[in-house]
């Protein structure tokens, strides 16, 4: 079973350990944007920073890769062909060929990798080539031939290397260990004799001011690499906006389709049968009382669903512009059974309907804070659509009990649970076709309808659930979904409210609603 | 709204009163109240039998054998334009006089290209007193016309 939920705030998922620090700081951005970012969206952020780091790579290491091979390669050839006079022992040319073979391998690999897409990868072993396997080199060179200022040079190299395509762990990591390297190759190694005296005589100046370099180089890309990120940041929450945008604008198109061709079934209706009245095609030209006000009775109807129709719509707009969530919010003790009971009569039966079962499982008790109004609302909306998208004859369950929540507070590694609230949950269950997964997030949305709605015959203005979740949400509630996306097996629509403070006089308003209920028949 | 001349409309008619027997028309719609609207405003020309999608219009079609089909083509379960099609495409069927409707302006440019070729094309909303010249429009198709114009239409689609 699949679940998934609302909440007013965005999060993201982010997989334990992440590497990625435009990845990590997106949670900010994501938080900041009304609706959770899907996957989709969360990868859009990321892009630019992955594709830039992927073209560096592919250029950086196939460069540096291909000259550290022909280094190989010379350093081989001219070992063997020095057969005779071998200067220095196998074990040591081995461990030579290791290195600068070790270099060339992660700059050519890192390359191949970052051209075949995977990023994460190639950058770990970029970061491998330039912070571990090219420090190594200066070490191996400097204690077998000279400590030079060209090998320091190099270790400075290597940092900024790094800089270009890793995090700041890895700038950081590479410069200890440049650090630590220069350190010990400036104790050990031996000196050219051009500057000998100069390393022992201002030792501890040298080493200073060699190590703020490293340092500063580390410090300043860090601090670039922040405002980078930042601006890659922006830049991708900006063109998650665009891409929601032009997704609003497709639904929009969606939803004026959706309503023209809705509106033109009532009104067509309507005008079918003031025609029959005002031009009428029987020979005498007139029609008889009775079938008059059997016409008369029909265009009423429709005109009827057409009011609801347009309701519908100027609530989203009204929801839209802030207008209901700028109003305070008046809850009451409301009995879901009695609402329920209310909200039955109102759901719209056509000629065809089959009869269909309701199993209502709503004990008395079960008492919601919030505004009475509404939550027929909701409710006619939730049962509306089991009715509508679910097979003629299968069942439809409601259920409703008292539950526990408890609320986290904080967020990331200081998320902790918060204080218990009681609520009040609500179960809508249809026998429909179920709700795949990936398309579940839609259907709180504005709009959107499921591209096998669409297609079908059932008519819809995709604002119902968008509605609901409106109103759930400003009555201090959630409303969710859950379903295998299993035709026959259904969706299950759960709200949960808010229920009544310790100090309310439930008894007092439920009597209230009870007594205005009862002239309701309730059927089934 | 499509309207058709008076002259039209009396074409098809027999001026001779009631003794006749009333054409059948095939009405295939999803939409319940809009087919029992219509079937009130055409009983008294025509005997009229519904379907609610193309499935059950094609049977509907095999058990009524109407004069004439109005069909809508935003449907589910073999949606209009296959219900078209298959009516079209068997030979037996194929000059059943058709009346299109459709609520959707795409549909239109569509409907024109098609080889399924109706006879009329109505844009919903529709009343009575179109449709019905219309129906009569289309049964006064002749053949030998509507033969023409579905080659022509085929020969387009080449």
């Amino acid at each position: 079973m699949q679940t998934t939920q609302t909440a007013p705030a965005g999060r993201m998922n982010q997989p334990a350990g992440s590497a990625e620090p435009i990845a990590a700081a997106a949670h900010a951005v994501a938080d900041q944007l009304p609706v959770a970012m899907t996957p989709a969206e969360q990868a859009l952020v990321q892009d630019y920073d992955l594709k830039r780091r992927q073209r560096l790579m592919v250029r950086i290491g196939g460069i540096i890769g291909a000259l550290a091979t022909v280094l190989l390669i010379l350093i081989i050839v001219g070992d063997t062909t020095r057969a005779a006079s071998v200067e220095a022992p196998f074990a040591l040319r081995f461990i030579e060929y290791i290195i600068v073979g070790g270099t060339a391998a992660s700059f050519v690999s890192s390359g191949a990798l970052a051209r075949t897409g995977r990023v994460q990868a190639a950058t770990l072993i970029f970061a491998l080539g330039a912070g571990v396997f090219s420090p190594l080199t200066v070490l191996y060179s400097s204690l077998t031939n000279f400590f030079d200022p060209g090998n320091w040079l190099f270790l400075a190299g290597a940092i900024i290397l790094v800089s270009v395509v890793g995090a700041r762990w890895m700038i950081v990591a590479t410069t200890l260990f440049s650090s630590v390297i220069f350190g010990v190759c400036y104790v050990i190694a031996p000196r050219p004799a051009f500057i000998a005296g100069y390393y022992s005589h201002d030792g501890p100046t040298i080493i200073g001011i060699t190590l703020v370099f490293y340092w500063g180089i580390a410090l300043l890309f860090v601090v670039q690499w922040s405002s980078f990120q930042r601006t890659l940041l922006a830049l991708g929450a900006a063109r998650v906006e665009v891409v929601r945008a032009k997704r609003l604008d497709e639904l929009k198109d969606q939803f004026i389709r959706s309503v023209n061709h809705e509106l033109r079934t009532p009104i067509m209706t309507i005008l079918g049968y003031l025609d029959l009245l005002v031009n009428p095609q029987t020979p005498t030209r007139k029609v008889a009382p009775e079938r008059a006000s059997l016409y008369i009775e029909n265009a009423y109807q429709a005109g009827q669903s057409l009011r609801a129709l347009l309701a519908s719509i100027l609530d989203t707009r009204r929801l839209d512009l802030g207008e209901l969530q700028s109003e305070a919010i008046t809850p009451e003790p409301v009995a879901l059974k009695v609402a329920l009971a209310e909200t039955l009569p109102m759901l719209p039966f056509d000629h065809e309907t089959v009869e269909r079962e309701l199993h209502l499982s709503v004990p008395t008790e079960v008492i919601a804070w919030a505004e009475p109004v509404r939550v027929q609302q909701i409710l006619t909306n939730l049962l509306t659509n089991a009715l509508k998208y679910s097979p003629a004859g299968s069942p439809i369950e409601v259920s409703a009990r008292d539950v526990a929540e408890r609320a986290t507070a904080g967020g990331g590694w200081r998320r902790r649970a918060g204080p218990e609230r009681r609520m009040v949950e609500i179960a809508v269950r249809d026998h429909g076709l179920g709700v795949p997964a990936d398309q579940i997030p839609l259907l709180f949305q504005r709009f959107a309808r499921l591209q096998r709605d669409l297609e079908s015959s059932v008519t819809g203005t995709g604002l119902g659930l968008y509605i609901c979740r409106l109103l759930v949400e400003r009555m201090g509630g959630r409303i969710w979904v859950e379903s295998a996306g299993v035709p026959g097996d259904g969706s299950t629509f759960y709200v949960r409210l808010p229920a009544p403070p310790d100090d309310t006089n439930v008894g007092q308003s439920v009597a209230g609603n009870v007594a205005g209920a009862a002239k309701v028949v309730t059927p089934g | 709204m499509g309207a058709i001349s008076e002259n039209d409309a009396n074409a098809g008619r027999d001026p001779t009163p009631p003794a006749r027997s009333k054409p059948t028309v095939l009405l295939v719609d999803d939409n319940l109240t809009i087919l029992t609207m219509l079937t009130f405003g055409l009983q008294d020309e025509f005997t009229a039998v519904t379907a609610t999608d193309g499935v059950k219009g094609l049977h509907a079609f095999e058990e009524a054998q109407p004069q004439c089909v109005v069909v809508d083509v935003k449907m589910p379960n073999l949606d209009g334009f296959q219900f078209i099609r298959a009516l079209r495409g068997d030979p037996a069927t194929a000059q059943t006089p058709l009346v299109i409707l459709t609520a959707l302006h795409q549909d239109m440019g569509e409907l024109a290209g098609l080889a399924s070729g109706a006879d009329r094309y109505l844009m919903k909303p529709v009343v009575p007193s179109e449709l019905i010249p219309a129906i009569y429009a289309a049964i006064a198709v002749s053949d030998e016309q509507r033969r023409a114009r579905l080659r022509a239409l085929a020969s387009d689609e080449d």
